[in-house]
């Protein structure tokens, strides 16, 4: 009975080594497949039956037979230990000298004592006499990495092509745009809209949770094209499409959060299920890569944390931060080392809690955190505190939304996190999100809604403490956190505004703004229909700034005739509008002009 | 991997630091007797054992490995020690049962631990049904259900694969099967 059951990955083999394992011993994924090929195998459900009756009783006569017999008291036992190991070193050294009058008798005492030992074995099964040096064990399987599981497992990809890196071109953006059909598609563009390519092509697949590589030259993203949700890279020019991951958890419904390492040699990977049960609770996993697009051969995945919620690498690789469940069940957000090479920094995975413990009955709730530039500070977003259950929990009158910093280092080293308050409000407490570090440290910016489905761009100094609204025209934020521009002079966020149309990119040019006083206005990027997910913008290359304009469709008014009269491309004009192959345009409608900044 | 305040601690032992040895050994004497005994099931022979054991590793501490786990190495030890001494009790009881059936005085008689050191009589027919399995069956049999170590480390104390652990696990619930099943699945 080796063959795999119809209703299972699971073979028959397979199953029973789980069993004899113990279900306590297994992971999340391998219970939910021991159960789901238990379901469908009565041979196997049976055996089951009896290793689960019978472990129980052979534990319990074991014990009555062995328990009661205490071991002698430690004390005397190690001084005749001592003093038995020192007549033995005594005795050795004496008997060279006094054995070695025997010498000529050697022959035969050898050939007596061979035939006593053989009369002694007789029958025996061979092997080990008493006396001889034992022999440790050949192979030993070091339990300093929690879990190697079997999936997901890496897929090698292709290198990147030289030219890719020598001429990198303004960076592209990245993000998920809904189609005419309603399904979410991954696309790149540069902000002028030139560029515009569909990457993901699989109208029936969900895509989700979009990450670049850190040399720019790869796009990860999560996609349920084979059937479930697995870890994909693509070359931004849409070719080299690899599968990362192969998640052994078939119709469960879950998703993936993916975080590259600086270096690009490992990706971490969230792994969270939208119903959390005691047979599946997911994990963060980390994957190791020679490079952002090359896989080191035989790597499997290693479970770091039994559940985690979102994951960010520290920007020196140093760290890993995540948000999981602490043993209560509560939220709270832990770092652990992130490992320097392969395997090191993981022998001692030991994460150290970043945030508070509550009273009982009281949890907070974790909006988003982020690293520092430097990475010496982590900041994060709380909202608390609630009472009562997690699925029916109340906020406390007197809550509050927080923007804290700690230090994850000497949290880590030291056990002390070394909070920082930075902010504290009331006002905010309903909706607060999105907290993004600019690149040179110096602000915090976040979203918030102050009520009335407005949300606003807030720009809070990181030593300085002074809050700044950056918008003041009402809008709905569509992206969990505003993507920094790398020169730290743009805020990328999609957003559903009269000023941008339906749905779309937006892009708020902070630096001007810090300067300027009264309402910054947001530079429609995209009229494409925005998913609630965040824009990436790809690292390592400046992000041309655009001066688009608007222009309200009248009668008489084509496509052709709004392009001509702008000097703007037509071709870029659909893209970035997302006009359909014949440029159709209808009275009234406001199409975005791509137009360079003069 | 061990930690540090082993390594040291081993470090010392091999400097031949009786203060660092009489450490070690309190630490992990409870272990050892334990193992000793599940295999041995004669507490004077198991204490004697024990002694043989912490002899051999402190003379071994410098063929330890230190990535492997130091107790994996010491159940290894203690297990080829014991399997030693089984062998020789087997050999004494074969020349045991020729010297009476010669004298006619009647084989020597074992009682290392009395059979009411089982308070119920179903634990004491499990026992039974353990003590006649076949040495490297009941072995495996002993290391995960009596000590509650992984597959794994079975394989590794015993110095054989985790197919081979696996193939006994399932060869002694076979076995087990057939005397225990109707017991078991009485309510």
């Amino acid at each position: 009975m080796t063959s795999s059951a119809p209703f299972s990955n699971v073979t028959h083999d397979e199953a029973r080594r789980w069993l004899h394992a113990g279900r306590r011993r297994l992971r999340a994924a391998e219970l939910w497949e021991l159960d789901r090929h238990l379901a469908g195998c009565g041979e196997c459900r049976a055996y089951a039956a009896q290793v689960e009756w019978v472990a129980p009783a052979l534990t319990t006569a074991m014990r009555a037979r062995w328990d009661g017999a205490p071991p002698a008291p430690s004390g005397p036992f190690v001084e005749r230990l001592l003093a038995r190991a020192g007549r033995m070193s005594r005795s050795s050294a004496a008997s060279r000298s006094r054995w070695s009058s025997y010498i000529p008798l050697l022959p035969a005492t050898v050939f007596v004592v061979l035939a006593i030992v053989l009369v002694l074995n007789l029958g025996g099964q061979g092997g080990v006499l008493e006396g001889q040096t034992p022999a440790p064990a050949a192979s030993v399987v070091p339990t300093l990495i929690r879990n190697v599981l079997p999936a997901p497992t890496l897929v090698p990809t292709a290198a990147p092509t030289a030219a890719s890196l020598l001429n990198p071109g303004p960076a592209l953006v990245a993000f998920l745009a809904q189609q005419a059909n309603g399904a979410a598609e991954v696309m790149v563009m540069h902000l002028d809209g030139s560029g515009l390519l569909n990457l993901s092509h699989s109208p029936a697949a969900r895509e989700t949770m979009l990450a670049w590589s850190p040399d720019g030259t790869r796009l990860a993203f999560v996609s349920d094209r084979t059937g479930q949700p697995e870890v994909f890279s693509i070359r931004p020019d849409g070719t080299d499409l690899t599968q990362l991951t192969e998640t052994a958890a078939p119709n469960a419904d879950y998703d993936y959060v993916i975080a590259w390492s600086p270096d690009g040699t490992r990706l971490a990977l969230a792994l969270l299920p939208h119903e959390i049960s005691s047979q599946w609770r997911g994990g963060l996993y980390l994957m190791f890569v020679a490079s952002a697009s090359q896989a080191v051969p035989g790597e499997g995945a290693l479970l770091l944390a039994e559940a985690a919620s979102d994951v960010r690498w520290s920007p020196d690789g140093r760290y890993l931060a995540y948000s999981a469940p602490d043993e209560s069940g509560r939220p709270a957000l832990y770092a652990a080392p992130g490992g320097g090479t392969p395997y090191s920094g993981l022998v001692n995975w030991r994460p150290a809690r970043l945030t508070p413990e509550t009273v009982a009955g009281e949890f907070n709730v974790y909006l988003g955190f982020d690293w520092s530039p430097d990475g010496t500070r982590l900041a994060y977003l709380e909202s608390g505190p609630w009472q009562g259950e997690r699925t029916a929990a109340t906020i406390a009158p007197d809550a509050a939304a927080r923007i804290v910093t700690v230090d994850p280092d000497n949290a880590w080293r030291f056990g002390e996190p070394r909070p920082a308050v930075l902010l504290e409000t009331q006002a905010l407490v309903n909706g607060i999100r999105g907290l993004t570090w600019s690149p040179d440290g110096a602000t915090l910016a976040f979203v918030a809604d102050e009520g009335g489905n407005c949300w606003h761009v807030f720009l809070l100094g990181a030593s300085d403490t002074v809050l700044r609204q950056m918008l003041t025209t009402c809008f709905v934020i569509r992206t969990a956190m505003p993507a920094w521009s790398g020169d730290g002079r743009f805020l990328l966020f999609g957003a559903m505004d009269k000023s941008i149309g339906p749905a779309g990119l937006g892009l708020l040019d902070v630096a001007s703004a810090r300067q300027g006083s009264g309402t910054t206005p947001v530079v429609p990027v995209s009229g494409l229909s925005f998913l609630d997910h965040s824009p990436v913008v790809q690292p390592g290359r400046p992000l041309a700034p655009v001066c688009n304009l608007r222009h309200t469709v009248e009668p008489f008014d084509t496509a052709l005739s709004i392009a001509a009269e702008y000097g703007a491309d037509l071709g870029l004009l659909g893209s970035v509008n997302g006009l359909d192959e014949n440029f159709t345009v209808s009275n009234g409608r406001s199409l975005i002009i791509p137009r360079a900044c003069e | 991997m061990i930690d540090h305040s082993l390594a040291t601690l081993i470090d010392n032992c091999q400097a031949g630091d009786d203060h660092a040895i009489g450490e070690l050994v309190r630490a992990y004497h409870p272990a050892v007797f334990r193992l000793a005994l599940s295999i041995l099931d004669d507490p004077a022979e198991a204490e004697e054992a024990a002694q043989d054991v912490f002899l051999a590793a402190l003379r071994a501490l410098g063929q330890y490995r230190r990535a492997a786990a130091f107790t994996t190495w010491l159940y290894a030890i203690t297990v080829n020690l014991c399997r030693g001494r089984l062998r020789r009790r087997r050999a004494r009881e074969r020349l045991g049962r020729v010297w009476a059936a010669l004298s006619l005085s009647g084989p020597p008689r074992r009682a290392p631990l009395e059979d009411h050191a089982i308070s119920r009589e179903g634990a004491a027919e499990v026992w039974r049904a353990i003590a006649a399995l076949p040495e490297p069956v009941r072995l495996v049999v002993v290391l995960r259900y009596y000590h509650d170590l992984r597959l794994a480390e079975i394989a590794a104390v015993l110095s054989v694969s985790e197919r081979t652990v696996h193939n006994r696990l399932r060869a002694a619930h076979d076995r087990l099967r057939g005397k225990l099943q109707p017991k078991v699945e009485d309510p």
